[in-house]
């Protein structure tokens, strides 16, 4: 009896830029994101702290495709998907440096900040940790919302959109 | 970032600043090193690609492993499956960056938007596909009726940049003949020429 095998080899590996990838929220987000077919790129004002966790990242996981880049600009060129764990206060400088290169893509923020005031033409998707497992997701765009529930719930997060803008309930929860 | 763009709208539509900007906001900037890929066969090309640094090539793989190439996309050159991505089916090609390319992408739907808000857009692509139309036909011609070697001084002559920037098992993919073949047209026209 023959048995055929067919194996198909992943070739189009998107990426991911978590720009603030030292902060909690995207120290989380990155290991998170470790073991998926995501191709990372991280960036942190803090050079020591970056290699640090990539160094860590290393040990981890090895074969994770993992890689710290100084400039944002240049991660936001390259990336298909845009996470920004920076603080509250440099967020706009973050804004501003990959605005050009931000256009049509989904950035994610871990707060309720008025990111879209900054980048126009981004598809700008809110994420609020409700607990350590669960998050809440809101936007004015419907499949961006979407595609980012599937990638947060494919690495363990519980994960539900709100109406946009968020509900009145809903805990504001931005790791700081 | 957008320069290469431009030049082309212009060199075939009238197209004012502000139309230009309405374009800008519906184009996503991306960079792909050389050696990733922007599609692979089996999936949907979800976007077309206008090239404003680099060069990528659209291949399919046979049976054999083979790696014929159908086009080479330079900087002005658009890159795509043109059949997946109006249809949304899968697509039969890979699409490799074989240089660092930076290339500006826009969706189907943001696609349709554009020849919507910006009508002057129909112009533009029309003219596009007639002439990817027209030069189609001659590959196919010249698929069928011309020797390896015509092929060969037709692609110096009309694209005498590419061969610099393409390794050569690649411009024999393109040609459809093996890089030895390839490799003794180029000797014995070296040869001729001294």
């Amino acid at each position: 009896m023959r048995i055929t095998l067919h194996i198909k080899f992943i070739r189009v590996k998107k990426t991911i830029a978590i720009i603030g990838a030292t902060e909690e929220s995207g120290v989380e987000i990155v290991n998170r994101l470790l073991n998926s077919s995501w191709r990372l790129l991280l960036v942190s004002k803090d050079s020591e702290k970056l290699r640090h966790l990539i160094e860590t990242l290393g040990d981890k996981s090895p074969s994770a495709d993992v890689e710290a880049i100084s400039c944002v600009l240049d991660s936001c060129w390259e990336s298909d998907i845009i996470f920004v764990s920076v603080p509250f206060p440099e967020i706009p400088d973050a804004a501003l440096k990959m605005k050009q290169v931000a256009v049509q893509k989904i950035v994610v923020l871990f707060s309720d900040y008025d990111l879209q005031s900054h980048l126009p033409n981004s598809r700008i998707v809110h994420v609020d940790l409700l607990t350590p497992d669960t998050i809440r997701i809101y936007g004015k765009d419907n499949s961006a919302n979407k595609e980012i529930k599937d990638i947060l719930i494919s690495t363990g997060y519980h994960c539900s959109i709100s109406e946009f803008p968020k509900c009145e309930n809903s805990k504001r929860n931005n790791f700081l | 970032m957008h320069e290469l763009l431009l030049n082309s709208l212009r060199d075939k539509i009238n197209i004012s600043d502000q139309e230009f900007e309405t374009c800008k906001t519906l184009f996503s900037p991306k960079k792909l090193r050389k050696r990733q890929y922007l599609l692979q066969e089996g999936d949907v090309c979800r976007f077309t690609a206008f090239v404003e640094k680099g060069m990528l090539r659209t291949f399919s793989v046979d049976e054999k492993g083979n790696e014929p190439i159908l086009q080479f996309a330079m900087e002005g050159w658009w890159s795509g499956d043109l059949y997946s991505f109006l249809t949304q089916e899968p697509s039969v090609y890979n699409i490799e960056a074989i240089e660092n390319c930076e290339l500006l992408m826009i969706t189907k739907e943001n696609w349709e938007r554009l020849l919507k808000e910006v009508p002057v857009f129909e112009r533009y692509f029309r003219i596009l596909f007639q002439n990817n139309l027209i030069a189609t036909q001659r590959r196919l011609m010249s698929s069928l009726s011309e020797t390896a070697e015509e092929k060969y001084l037709k692609l110096v002559n009309e694209f005498p940049g590419c061969l610099q920037r393409v390794p050569q098992h690649m411009v024999a993919a393109f040609l459809g003949i093996t890089p030895e073949t390839l490799s003794r047209i180029r000797g014995q026209l070296a040869a001729k020429s001294n």
